[in-house]
């Protein structure tokens, strides 16, 4: 290669590299872009590593938190009222129980004492 | 059209009373008007007072058990909506107007109302009504009045009661089997 060529060269470098002004605005279009990126990066939940959030993907953890102690506080209620329930008809069916038999006892027992009276009514006075 | 809907809703409740007045009748009755005789509570040794409806009544024969004494009273509690019971014991002698169960007993001398057995014995001044009421071949309910000078007992059974198995109950769940010759008392 000869020395002109070595210059051609270099000036079609010296062409191709030279230093060029950014656009207009060009700036300004790079810091709105960047402030729009940190407002969004807010809005996204944060995620922890071993979060099971596979199911609810749009829940943020202490969101999922709140609604999972929630759901089992309401299952621990449910079902605590559904065993008092139970509980109080129990006491409600034993004391019924009761009732009828000593109603049927006292029942059985007057019918008895009249028909004792029919059948022997001399002796039952 | 607001007007029409709300005309609809009179005419379904009506229809629903129409329909249901008959049946609330017919549930009342072999049911007699039994007063609390609250008052004669604290006067009297021993008291009972029972009103069992049919929720009751069923609520309690599903935890009867399965044992033969339970199974008898299933049966003579199958076809029964109530059991009303008031029995006042005291001790002595004409410590409760008679007045009272008096009330009581005129309820069942209007008609429907048959006197199975009425016994009335002077000396010891005892009284005992067993009545009944029938409809279409049906009983509807059963009244057991029992006074003395010293205790008054009043059973409305209301159903269907079989009176023969209702006598033989006497003797389970602890009740005495007095035998038919022994001195009534009363009760």
């Amino acid at each position: 290669m000869t020395d002109h060529d070595d210059s051609k060269l270099e000036q079609r470098l010296r062409e191709a590299l030279r230093p060029l002004d950014p656009p207009e605005q060009f700036a300004e279009r790079v810091a709105s872009a960047a402030e729009r990126a940190r407002a969004s990066a807010g809005s996204i939940p944060r995620r922890g590593p071993n979060a099971p959030w596979i199911l609810f993907p749009w829940m943020s953890r202490r969101a999922g938190l709140s609604a999972a102690a929630t759901v089992a506080l309401v299952m621990a209620l449910a079902g605590g009222g559904t065993l008092w329930h139970q509980h109080a008809q129990q006491i409600r069916a034993r004391e019924a129980r009761e009732q009828i038999l000593q109603a049927l006892r006292i029942s059985s027992q007057t019918l008895n004492s009249a028909l004792r009276m029919t059948a022997h009514p001399s002796r039952s006075g | 059209m607001r007007h029409l809907r709300t005309r609809s809703a009179v005419r379904l409740l009506a229809a629903l009373a129409l329909i249901a007045a008959p049946i609330a009748s017919h549930a009342q009755a072999g049911r007699i008007e039994l007063p609390s005789f609250d008052s004669l509570a604290s006067k009297a040794t021993s008291s009972v007072n029972i009103s069992l409806d049919p929720s009751l009544l069923m609520l309690a024969t599903q935890f009867m058990g399965n044992d033969p004494d339970a199974a008898a009273v299933k049966d003579v509690v199958s076809g029964i909506e109530g059991i009303y019971v008031r029995s006042f014991q005291f001790a002595t002698d004409n410590a409760y107007p008679r007045s009272d169960v008096d009330r009581v007993r005129k309820q069942i001398d209007i008609s429907g109302w048959k006197k199975v057995i009425s016994i009335h014995k002077s000396p010891e001044d005892e009284d005992v009504d067993v009545c009944m009421l029938r409809q279409n071949n049906r009983v509807e309910g059963v009244v057991i009045i029992a006074t003395n000078p010293r205790k008054f007992t009043i059973v409305n059974i209301v159903g269907s009661v079989d009176l023969a198995k209702l006598s033989k109950l006497q003797g389970k769940f602890g009740v005495p089997d007095l035998p038919l010759d022994q001195k009534a008392n009363g009760s």
